[in-house]
């Protein structure tokens, strides 16, 4: 009786998720998706605050184990001192990130929105951001982000209140590039082994380390121009028809706090 | 009534820590999975089908997939995890028998989305997740969830004291 009961519920979830799959295969499950977004939206700001202090939770750990290595006898007082100084090691961090992206603002020539980094794609399966503004601060899809004047991904899906952004390294992405010393063109693609791989360079292109890594502006939404890493190591051999080598990004993608995304 | 609230509380707040919980190199634990996993595993009513779908939906809704892969993948793993451990195991609850079960049932969670999705984009051009995940990255994911196996095995026994709590609550109007 049981597992006849478990069959039907069984049954009627798969077509309900058979119908789901077929909406959104043809385009037409935003609605559900925006709608079922919303109730949680408010418990993802009040987590991102406690995801904040997990990571204050390790790094505190962290600075105590070093710190009993010289001194086995640390007292109460000290690792209030170690907690405080944690604290304001955030602060003083948050702050040079804050300042440096605030640097960049000012020279670019580009309109940029402020954008705080709410989290990540929970599902671990793609390198994704979810950033606290959409359709109300003027946002679209296919909008390049920066942080402190690095390409650090596109926005791939908007709603009213937040958006999602593609990171860089994630092995979707692609970006039209080309070496910013030769003017060579090649595609800048995520990597989950290497970060990202500047690729399909030609054979007589000149690439040197460190050469620095643009944009090139081929397609629409994503400006000529705009830095998006160094060159590291060359993977292509002699014989190889095309070239490919590793890109390094100016920023630490993985704990990205604050960033700007270019609105035209 | 009381079931069904506490259930979504549940389900929202793993979502929630899933999208904020810091990353590994590129990995981090899948707490919806692992209380897929866990309820799977222990419920004997049609209750853990409900949970499994609908914390595969939630993780639809935050990603960069179609809309109801990782509900149906969800589903057909919990439905395969009950049926095996109802039919052909007996034994007590032991880490290494859990270890296991999270780890084929992480595994075959992966085919099935890879499987989905390989259907859904002959209708689309996206690839949310390449062959390079599978080498690249899914044991790390793994290492990571039977981590946290224990402390969402604990999350879900209080879930069930919440709901008998508020069921005799209900009971007694």
């Amino acid at each position: 009786m049981r597992s006849k009961r478990q069959l039907g519920v069984f049954s009627l979830l798969i077509f309900l998720g058979l119908v789901l799959l077929t909406l959104s295969i043809n385009g037409l499950s935003k609605p559900i998706q925006s709608t079922g977004v919303q109730p949680s939206r408010p418990l993802v700001y009040v987590f991102s605050g406690i995801g904040n202090s997990f990571k204050s939770f390790f790094s505190y750990f962290s600075s105590v184990g070093s710190v009993n290595k010289k001194n086995a006898s640390l007292s109460e007082q000290v690792r209030k001192l170690q907690q405080e100084n944690v604290a304001l090691q955030q602060y003083r961090l948050e702050n040079e990130k804050l300042r440096a992206e605030l640097d960049y603002r000012q020279k670019s020539a580009h309109n940029l929105v402020s954008a705080t980094v709410l989290g990540k794609d929970p599902s671990g399966f793609s390198q994704n951001l979810i950033l606290n503004i959409g359709k109300g601060a003027g946002i679209k899809v296919g909008a390049a982000v920066l942080s402190e004047g690095f390409l650090i991904g596109k926005i791939v899906s908007v709603d009213s209140f937040t958006s999602k952004v593609l990171l860089v390294t994630d092995p979707q992405s692609t970006i039209d590039a080309q070496i910013s010393a030769t003017g060579d063109n090649g595609i800048v693609r995520g990597s989950y082994g290497s970060g990202m791989i500047i690729e399909n360079l030609s054979q007589s292109a000149v690439v040197n380390k460190d050469d620095r890594v643009m944009t090139a502006g081929l397609s629409t939404e994503i400006p000529k121009g705009l830095l998006i890493g160094n060159v590291g190591q060359l993977q292509s051999q002699k014989s190889d028809l095309l070239q490919r080598a590793t890109v390094i990004s100016g920023v630490d993608l993985k704990n990205l706090e604050f960033v700007s995304v270019i609105k035209e | 009534m009381a079931k069904v609230v506490i259930y979504a509380i549940t389900v929202i707040l793993l979502l929630a820590l899933s999208i904020v919980f810091p990353k590994v190199g590129a990995s981090a634990p899948s707490f919806l999975f692992l209380l897929t996993v866990v309820y799977a595993f222990r419920k004997d009513d049609s209750d853990y089908l409900w949970l499994a779908f609908f914390s595969g939906l939630a993780l639809d809704l935050y990603s960069n997939t179609f809309l109801g892969i990782f509900a149906l993948a969800f589903l057909i793993t919990a439905l395969i995890i009950n049926y095996t451990t109802r039919t052909f195991f007996s034994s007590d609850l032991s880490f290494g028998y859990i270890g296991v079960i999270v780890t084929l049932a992480y595994l075959l969670v992966v085919g099935l989305v890879y499987i989905l999705n390989s259907m859904a984009i002959r209708f689309d051009t996206t690839l949310p997740i390449s062959g390079e995940y599978l080498t690249t990255k899914i044991w790390l994911d793994i290492f990571l969830n039977l981590i946290f196996v224990a402390p969402i095995y604990l999350l879900s026994l209080l879930t069930d004291r919440l709901i008998n709590y508020y069921s005799k609550d209900e009971g007694s109007f």
